[in-house]
């Protein structure tokens, strides 16, 4: 991870300190130079190449560089990166996608955000843990998972307490007591339903086509007949790559296997969603966070960001396939969720930014 | 909770985004076969069983898979006496001493509850040559933080072949599932370990293979030479082999401590029968040779005992079968603590 004295030695005038600072940070500005690009509209060798470029830039100028905080170098690694960018379009008599409020430089007065959230993104899961931390209330304390675990059997799979219990080694008497106290919390609900709720792109693909053992998009491209559930080859393939990729109808259809268009491929997604997985769940986490009091807490809107969020930054799936995935069950816990609001939450990035503000309040 | 805030700039938010697209996150790392099983069976060490836990809150079929394996192990332990019902010397002694139960209808698939049914006639009766310590008279030595009215009765018997059993009921709830150990005290105020298994169910039992051979005694030993202590639980070794052989270390000066035998085919219960393939290396078939194989499973917190095969001249690979396993049909799933050891014939 990059932290300050990283910076600080990649501006020494010591060469090789300062080439030691640049192997560790050079995948870091890649890896975000890739990411930030990517609305530009830019092709993934193109981005590959700019993000490159980044890096030696970086190099050429950090005898006149003045970072005092990760959030200054972000916002040097943005400047650069987006200047490159502009660069590379005015040479294809071409101009940026992206708006003109976007590229502006970081106001002074945002670094410290930036700075608290860069440190967190640079730390493994550091960034996750703060969303459930923001979102669900989870305290990460020593014996929180295996409430959760407990939650998680008795709410969504119906396992009797008692089996539970067995199941993860919680002793009789006391200690069982004690946890079946603290599955009953409300941040512990919120994270088994949290769990139980969120399906990464495989799993949820391995759901729906019962787990082949070649993938199906191999599968389709090959032709092979008889996939697992009863799907076509076809079928199969399509569902692989909108589940397992977020590929829209539109992408799907341009696969030379595929014989639909974009409108049959959405009917055939529509009549098929009542296979995903997500409202049993939800009834059954309702049902039982009813018998513990705390449905209400379903209904708040913290758990529903915290899929969003999963959804938009890991899954890195289409707006309107997070609603696909999140608005039926939030109609069963009793949540709004529209269009609109993802929207806000997503395209207006308030997600994004809440995290930035809770992180900076836990940094003061 | 954080509540809705005001938007930042524009630019900042890009930056946001892309940070957190770019964001480091842990690959998830699936348990393996062993530590799920070591974790269903009870077996597992604290660092690993967390780490089943997180994958059972990540992945709910995982949850689903764990969960058939805990139960398979209970339904084995609950159902399968340590005692083995096949030892036909055994079951000759204790049916000739059972003299209540003769007029019992005997079939072979029923044995292993007949053999509950003769330990409890000779709780009542305490015959012949058994040590046997009843509620009322004499109690069997417990040490640790085992109550002293642990066993409320206590048989033990030598078998024809010299093995020593022992089984004992206990009335207190609060040992069930606990681990005892059986240990023979000796003049000098040691302890010598017999043989240990977990209380089920109210009883408790245990064998002592080749304890004649080991004492030279033929009797059992005196009621007030044994004692009962808590054992701890299994303690899996890290990588451990998915079978595993592990040798009594005097007994072959040089010898290696742990056989890398492999599972050949995937174990499976047909017909109530457990079948296994298992592969010897050839570089130790000729140390095999002329050893007793025993096989046992760790389900639960009670090592079931499965049976014994000589070894006369083994074959580059065993197929074991043992009857009487009350399983319905298809794959084992646990066979990663199928537990091996060789002793000499």
């Amino acid at each position: 991870m990059i932290v300050v004295e990283d910076l600080q030695a990649f501006v020494s005038s010591d060469a090789e300190v300062a080439e030691r600072a640049l192997g560790k940070m050079a995948p870091q500005v890649r890896r975000f130079v890739m990411s930030h690009l990517k609305p530009f509209g830019i092709g993934d060798d193109d981005r590959q190449d700019l993000a490159q470029r980044t890096v030696v830039k970086l190099w050429a100028v950090r005898n006149t560089i003045e970072v005092r905080s990760l959030g200054e170098w972000w916002r040097l690694v943005k400047r650069i990166s987006e200047r490159l960018a502009q660069d590379w379009f005015r040479r294809r008599g071409t101009t940026p996608t992206v708006p003109d409020e976007v590229l502006a430089d970081i106001p002074d007065a945002e670094i410290p955000y930036v700075s608290a959230f860069a440190a967190a993104a640079i730390e493994r899961d550091v960034i996750f843990r703060a969303a459930d931390d923001c979102w669900l209330g989870a305290r990460g304390d020593e014996g929180e998972a295996q409430a959760v675990a407990i939650a998680l059997l008795v709410l969504a799979d119906g396992v009797p307490f008692e089996e539970a219990c067995d199941l993860l080694g919680v002793d009789a008497g006391e200690a069982r007591q004690r946890i079946g106290q603290r599955a009953a919390e409300r941040a512990v609900l919120l994270r088994a339903a949290y769990a139980a709720l969120y399906w990464d792109n495989e799993t949820l693909v391995r759901e729906m086509l019962g787990e082949p053992k070649q993938s199906a998009v191999a599968r389709a491209a090959c032709g092979k007949e008889g996939s697992p559930k009863g799907w076509t080859p076809e079928e199969a393939g399509a569902l692989a790559l909108r589940y397992g990729n977020g590929l829209t109808s539109d992408q799907i259809q341009r696969f030379g296997w595929c014989r639909r268009d974009a409108e049959a491929l959405d009917r055939f997604f529509a009549s098929v969603s009542d296979r995903l997985p997500f409202v049993p769940i939800a009834r059954r986490l309702v049902s039982g966070a009813k018998r513990m009091r705390q449905a209400a807490a379903l209904a708040e809107s913290g758990l529903w960001k915290r899929l969003v969020f999963q959804y938009c930054f890991v899954d890195q799936i289409p707006q309107r396939q997070i609603l696909e995935r999140t608005e039926p069950s939030a109609t069963v816990a009793g949540a709004k969720l529209t269009a609109a609001m993802l929207n806000g939450w997503i395209g207006n990035d308030r997600l994004a930014t809440q995290i930035a503000r809770h992180l900076e309040e836990k940094a003061r | 909770m954080t509540g809705d805030s005001p938007d930042l700039s524009p630019a900042t938010r890009a930056l946001l985004r892309s940070l957190a697209a770019s964001a480091e996150r842990s690959e998830p790392v699936a348990p393996s076969d062993d530590v799920l099983v070591r974790f269903a069976c009870g077996m597992g060490d604290p660092e690993e069983s967390e780490a089943v836990v997180q994958a059972m809150i990540r992945d709910g079929r995982l949850r689903q898979e764990v969960r058939a394996m805990h139960r398979q192990a209970r339904e084995l332990a609950a159902g399968r006496p340590f005692a083995d019902p096949r030892d036909e010397a055994l079951f000759a002694t204790l049916w000739a001493r059972a003299g209540t139960l003769r007029a019992a209808p005997h079939e072979d698939r029923n044995r292993s509850q007949i053999l509950r049914r003769i330990f409890d006639a000779l709780r009542r009766g305490g015959m012949g040559r058994f040590a046997a310590v009843r509620s009322g008279r004499e109690r069997i030595r417990t040490e640790g933080d085992l109550p002293s009215r642990m066993a409320e009765t206590f048989v033990c018997a030598i078998t024809a072949q010299g093995d020593l059993v022992a089984e004992a009921s206990v009335p207190t709830s609060e040992l069930e599932g606990i681990r005892v150990r059986l240990s023979l005290a000796d003049p000098a105020g040691g302890l010598f370990a017999l043989g240990e298994s977990a209380v089920r169910d109210g009883r408790w039992q245990t064998i002592c293979v080749g304890y004649r051979a080991l004492t030279g005694s033929e009797d059992p030993p005196p009621a007030d030479s044994l004692v009962l202590s808590r054992a701890s639980f299994l303690v899996p070794r890290p990588n451990r082999p998915l079978l595993f052989a592990d040798l009594p270390s005097p007994t072959v000066p040089g010898s290696p401590e742990v056989v890398p035998l492999e599972v050949l085919r995937e174990p499976r219960v047909v017909g109530e029968t457990f079948r296994v393939a298992i592969r010897v290396p050839a570089e130790y078939r000729a140390w095999v040779a002329g050893q007793t194989l025993s096989l046992s499973l760790p389900a639960g917190s009670i090592e079931l005992f499965l049976g014994r095969w000589p070894m006369e001249r083994p074959d580059e690979v065993l197929s074991i079968r043992v009857e009487g396993i009350r399983l319905a049909d298809g794959p084992f799933e646990y066979p990663s603590v199928l537990r091996a050891v060789f002793r000499p014939t």
